[in-house]
């Protein structure tokens, strides 16, 4: 297993944007260098010379928490200073669960009354509302947080999916529902002549189109919310790389065998 | 009336899906054949499939909001044309053929830029 980079853990805890936390590992290592070069032109050897470097230069401990509090997102700093930091993204997701969840029921005008396809109609409000949550769990940590790590980002988009899915198939489940109570009501009706039958049947076909028509709306609603955090989830992406090429490409704090030292 | 106008409302978020989904191809297509890593990283080649998957949505959510009204003239009255009524259907399926062209071309493009990019990242190893 190779080493791990001296900067590795500074880039594991501090929990800034991408962007910032770049330039911080950027200027950390080039403060590392110069004080590394310094040293070896004072006499001393390549290896005690970055370690010692390494040792003045990185932080830890309070220095890596004063960073993250001076470079943290504005609205982060607004609600760490007002008390609302630990409480932001419960609130948010509350807050926009019950909205959408709210505006779902009243928007479709569902019968209160438990039967099978009012129990369908809740289900897919509690899906959107489970979407809105888990994108606003995502925008408050990309956007107030600012620092939206590859492994959450991976379980929220499975989340997101999941849940988009669960909405299609609710919708589909209803529409297959109000079929089947079409097929064994309006549909013998109609086999037998009855003239009221032609209204009937057009009435399922109503409700059934309505279930499949929220199913998809949750999906739209869950794709297109997704798309709108794409550009800034790209950018993050990108700088990700580019901090992880410098963990490759930096070879002064690359801890490899020193053989300056040795020649010495 | 045209194919386009026949799609109603529904047309316009399409358009809008449409010209992103190949701005998007675009922008891959060059960071793949440039090795650029901003312009074709995996996000916005995932961003290219969930573009089709969501005009496919749309699409079909513009179909059954046509089922949906048609059904429910159809449900007031006692009697209906069939040569109106399934002309009526017809109409309301544009939107979903849009929609699975969209889904149809997002996922020959996903699949070819996945495979040139892999392509890629081993030569650049």
């Amino acid at each position: 297993m190779p080493p791990e980079h001296p900067l590795s853990r500074v880039e594991r805890d501090l929990r800034v944007t991408p962007r910032r936390r770049l330039e911080l590992l950027e200027e950390v290592r080039a403060d590392a260098e110069a004080l590394e070069a310094e040293l070896v032109r004072r006499g001393r050897g390549r290896g005690p010379a970055r370690d010692a470097a390494i040792r003045q230069v990185v932080p830890e401990g309070e220095a890596l928490a004063s960073l993250e509090a001076q470079h943290a997102p504005v609205l982060r700093r607004w609600a760490e200073a007002s008390g609302w930091g630990d409480r932001l993204e419960r609130v948010a997701i509350s807050a926009v669960a019950v909205t959408v969840g709210a505006f779902a029921i009243w928007a479709f005008h569902w019968p209160a009354e438990l039967e099978t396809r009012a129990l369908l109609a809740w289900s897919q409000a509690l899906v959107v509302a489970l979407l809105a949550a888990n994108w606003t769990q995502c925008a408050v940590r990309l956007w107030v947080m600012g620092d939206l790590r590859e492994a959450e980002r991976r379980a929220l988009w499975r989340r997101q999916i999941g849940l988009v899915v669960a909405g299609v198939a609710l919708g589909a489940l209803g529409a297959a529902w109000e079929v089947h109570a079409a097929l064994g009501d309006a549909w013998s009706r109609a086999v037998a002549g009855d003239p009221t039958a032609a209204p009937l049947v057009w009435g399922y076909v109503k409700r059934a189109t309505a279930s499949g028509m929220l199913g998809l709306v949750a999906a739209t609603f869950g794709l297109f919310g997704w798309l709108a955090l794409t550009p800034r989830l790209i950018t993050d992406e990108v700088i990700e790389r580019r901090i992880a090429r410098l963990f490759t490409r930096a070879p002064t704090l690359s801890v490899v065998p020193d053989t300056t030292t040795k020649e010495e | 009336m045209s194919f386009y106008e026949e799609m109603g409302f529904i047309a316009y978020p399409l358009t809008v899906i449409g010209v992103l989904l190949v701005a998007q191809t675009m922008r891959c297509i060059v960071g793949v054949a440039r090795s650029d890593a901003a312009e074709a990283g995996p996000l916005r080649i995932h961003s290219i499939l969930i573009l089709g998957v969501l005009g496919t949505c749309v699409g079909l959510l513009g179909t059954l909001v046509g089922v949906y009204l048609a059904a429910s003239v159809m449900a007031s009255v006692d009697q209906v044309d069939p040569q109106l009524a399934w002309g009526g259907l017809k109409v309301t399926l544009g939107s979903s053929i849009v929609g699975f062209l969209l889904l149809g071309f997002s996922s020959i493009v996903w699949l070819g830029l996945q495979y040139a990019s892999h392509q890629r990242e081993q030569v650049d190893g």
